[in-house]
């Protein structure tokens, strides 16, 4: 998603990309024809200036080694055609994500490697040795944001990504404080560089539908622990208490999931406590659109894209104190993530003040027309010239 | 002289389907159509074909002495008459030897024996009515759905005007002397209770195919000479039908074990009577009173098979719930949609149990686990109540 935004922002200042995708698309025989070296190269046109080559395809950057584990056992148990594409365990994907990055390298010239998170840090390192350029890292979130028991393995590759790169690009200030605190990397090498919204897509003010009478909290993202969805149903539970007519809804799903439904089981409140599994984005869309309140109490959230993404809905919202947005959002209610008695007062009060939502879009239309894509990229952009000097 | 009673459960619910969070006031359609058809043709054809035609021909062979009883939820009906009307036709086939009894049951196969009643009248009556109108069969026994039991249920089906009910013999309410024999429900005026061996049942329902099992592989006469050794008078085998075919495939030898079965049970000297006729001719010789509620699932065989866990509780609760403000809603379709929520089988799937009977549970899941099952009832509850309260 953001990858997308900084992408096409570059884009637009005429910056010409090749991406390396570290995804899983389900479509087999071209995995099999990007597995050898040749194919690599063999470059898709998609869009304007933007090259895309997708080339082994891995999971998600926020899958953890266990867990990776455990879906190629299952994958390999099924006789699925995965078993030969995957190697048995994250490092050996992340060394042969590695490996391709440094066949591209060696055919192509490049001025700058950017690198996207852990998983690519590898194959990034591998770039700059090759064709002796600049590696910029761009930090969207840090292993202790997303486990609360960090793997000392992913920490090792990120500090050592951190290490080589000649420039760290964080989402947030918190990001980059974290960054500094936890890996000591100077804070003179990392530098920030706010997520963008993409505004014509999401400036469809809500149409509040009248035939609805029961009013809806929401919760978007990773049902994980560094996303607060344990936080999310306890305020659920005080607000409950005090308007019964609520209804709230968890979009998304994680490793948090199933115990979430049993608690909220115990509470007796599954039918007023919704999960909606996972959702695609016009299906998230659609729901924004019928929510009347939007929370994040996430517990280290580097950014926080989806926040923007209601309030430009028109969704009221309130927002973790731990969030990179409210850096930028400073008119957005926000609470600790763990202060349940505030998430839930100031939520009482967003939804019997509808017009909250608008007066909150009003105040913050400014700075979310200051954070385009396009002014990411060329902010990004800026940062490239300083490194790669005589172009 | 011992008497063996063979009773048959035969049930498909209408299983849900993935309702999305975004359908909840806009689609009131809960079920899977396209599942449930298949489901139907596969186990009629696996199943309740061949075994009915099976059955037919032993008792037109014994001349009427091979005899047997069936109880057919109507949610099953109302699959068989849409998806394989043969079926119907294969029982009126049956009805018409004179040999099979058929029993009343809550005609969406629920519990709410524990919760309504007067919903449980209503739907005990329209299976009364269902079986007369299809079978031309008045039945005066009744079993509730998983042989769900209590004193309560004693009292609801002498209301009713039922002579009989068909239960469990959990070991610790039968006693020492065994489920045997023939009970008068304690608190009745003569309501009579037929126990079902959970050993010589269980025999043929779940380890006939095991092979890890020492008796495996189980024939006809071996059977039989372990029902002749029961102490007791009565035997009395209470499965699922779909045991024959689909539980046990066909590979498995099941339908010859069937076939062999009454020349077996006649040679070792054991009649075989149908549960109306037991109440004719045999009298009581003990009473029995329960107040804690028994049933025939999983190893507890109490009620823990649906109201185990959080999520089954909360489920279940929330559906009873609803039942005032669906039915002065009028609207007949919300009602119809919220009975048919009412099957034992929405909350069976929201099991966790572990070990022996998770597998039970999970074979017949149609959702990808419990918790899926339950937030998904939960939606569609949503919906129900948002019809409701319009």
């Amino acid at each position: 998603m953001a990858c997308h935004g900084i992408t096409r922002g570059l884009a637009q200042q005429g910056v010409k990309i090749t991406l390396m995708v570290p995804r899983y698309i389900e479509r087999t025989p071209k995995f099999l024809k990007l597995l050898s070296a040749e194919r690599v190269l063999h470059a898709r046109q998609a869009g304007k200036d933007i090259d895309i080559s997708e080339i082994i395809p891995l999971i998600s950057a926020y899958i953890n080694p266990e867990d990776y584990e455990d879906w190629y056992r299952k994958a390999f148990a099924s006789g699925s055609p995965t078993r030969m594409l995957y190697g048995p365990d994250l490092w050996y994907e992340m060394e042969k994500f590695a490996l391709a990055g440094s066949i591209v390298a060696s055919r192509t010239h490049f001025d700058v490697v950017h690198c996207h998170d852990w998983m690519t840090f590898k194959a990034g390192m591998a770039a700059k040795k090759i064709l002796g350029v600049p590696l910029v890292l761009h930090i969207h979130s840090i292993e202790s944001d997303r486990s609360p028991f960090d793997n000392p393995r992913v920490a090792e590759v990120e500090w050592e990504g951190m290490y080589a790169a000649d420039c760290i690009l964080c989402v947030s200030n918190y990001t980059r404080q974290r960054v500094h605190d936890i890996y000591r990397v100077p804070l003179s090498k990392m530098h920030v560089v706010h997520n963008g919204i993409d505004l014509k897509a999401c400036a469809t003010p809500r149409v509040k539908t009248s035939r609805r009478k029961m009013q809806q909290g929401l919760f978007l993202g990773r049902i994980t622990w560094q996303k607060g969805p344990d936080y999310f149903v306890e305020t659920a539970r005080i607000m409950l208490r005090q308007k019964p007519s609520l209804r709230f809804v968890l979009a998304g799903w994680g490793d948090k999931a199933i115990p979430l439904i049993e608690q909220v089981a115990r509470w007796n409140l599954g039918h007023k406590i919704l999960f909606a599994e996972f959702l695609n984005e016009t299906d998230v869309k659609r729901l924004l659109n019928n929510s009347d309140l939007f929370m994040m109490p996430s517990l280290s959230e580097p950014f926080g894209l989806v926040a923007l993404e209601a309030l430009a809905m028109g969704v009221p919202t309130v927002i973790s104190k731990q969030s990179g947005i409210s850096e930028v959002l400073t008119t957005i209610p926000s609470a600790d993530y763990w202060d349940i008695e505030k998430f839930a007062r100031v939520g009482l009060e967003l939804l019997d003040h509808p017009e909250l939502g608008q007066k909150q879009l009003n105040e913050i239309w400014p700075s979310l027309e200051h954070l385009s894509w396009d002014r990411n990229g060329k902010t990004i952009l800026q940062h490239y010239q300083r490194l790669v000097p005589a172009h | 002289m011992k008497t063996a009673c063979f009773y048959f459960q035969v049930h498909q619910p209408y299983r849900m389907r993935k309702y999305h969070i975004l359908e909840i006031g806009k689609s009131h359609s809960y079920f899977d159509e396209v599942q449930n058809s298949q489901v139907m043709k596969k186990v009629a054809e696996k199943c309740y074909l061949p075994a009915n035609r099976t059955i037919a021909n032993l008792i037109r062979a014994t001349g009427g002495h091979f005899r047997v009883c069936y109880s057919i939820s109507g949610v099953a009906l109302e699959q068989m008459q849409k998806y394989a009307p043969e079926v119907i036709d294969s029982f009126r086939e049956l009805a018409d030897t004179g040999g099979v009894e058929f029993c009343a049951e809550t005609y969406f196969h629920s519990l709410s024996s524990l919760y309504s009643e007067a919903e449980f009248s209503e739907q005990v009556w329209r299976h009364f009515d269902a079986i007369k109108r299809l079978f031309g069969y008045t039945p005066t026994t009744f079993r509730n759905t998983e042989l769900i039991y209590s004193d309560h249920v004693a009292y609801l089906a002498e209301k009713l005007g039922f002579k009989g009910i068909l239960t469990e013999g959990t070991d610790w309410l039968v006693g020492d002397s065994g489920a045997n024999r023939l009970f008068k429900a304690k608190y009745t005026n003569n309501l009579k209770l037929l126990m079902r061996n959970y050993r010589l049942s269980d025999d043929i329902a779940f380890r006939f195919s095991a092979p890890m099992w020492p008796q495996w592989p189980l024939f006809a006469d071996k059977w039989a000479s372990w029902v002749g050794a029961t102490p007791g008078p009565l035997a009395n085998i209470f499965i699922d039908y779909e045991t024959f075919g689909e539980h046990h495939w066909e590979s498995s030898g099941i339908f010859e074990f069937l076939k062999y079965l009454p020349k077996a049970l006649f040679d070792a000297h054991i009649a075989v009577l149908t549960p109306c006729q037991i109440f004719e001719q045999i009298k009581p010789d003990a009473e029995l009173a329960t107040s804690s509620w028994i049933s025939w699932a999983d190893v507890e065989r109490d009620l823990s098979a649906w109201l185990g866990n959080d999520m089954q509780r909360n489920a279940m609760d929330k559906f009873w719930q609803l039942e005032a403000a669906v039915k002065d809603s009028h609207d007949w379709g919300l009602i119809e949609d919220w009975r048919r929520l009412s099957t034992s089988d929405h909350y069976y799937y929201m099991s966790t149990k572990f070990a022996g009977d998770a597998e039970v549970h999970n074979y017949f899941n149609p959702h990808q686990g419990p918790h899926y099952a339950y937030i998904t009832m939960m939606r569609i509850l949503n919906d129900i109540e948002e019809r409701a309260c319009r």
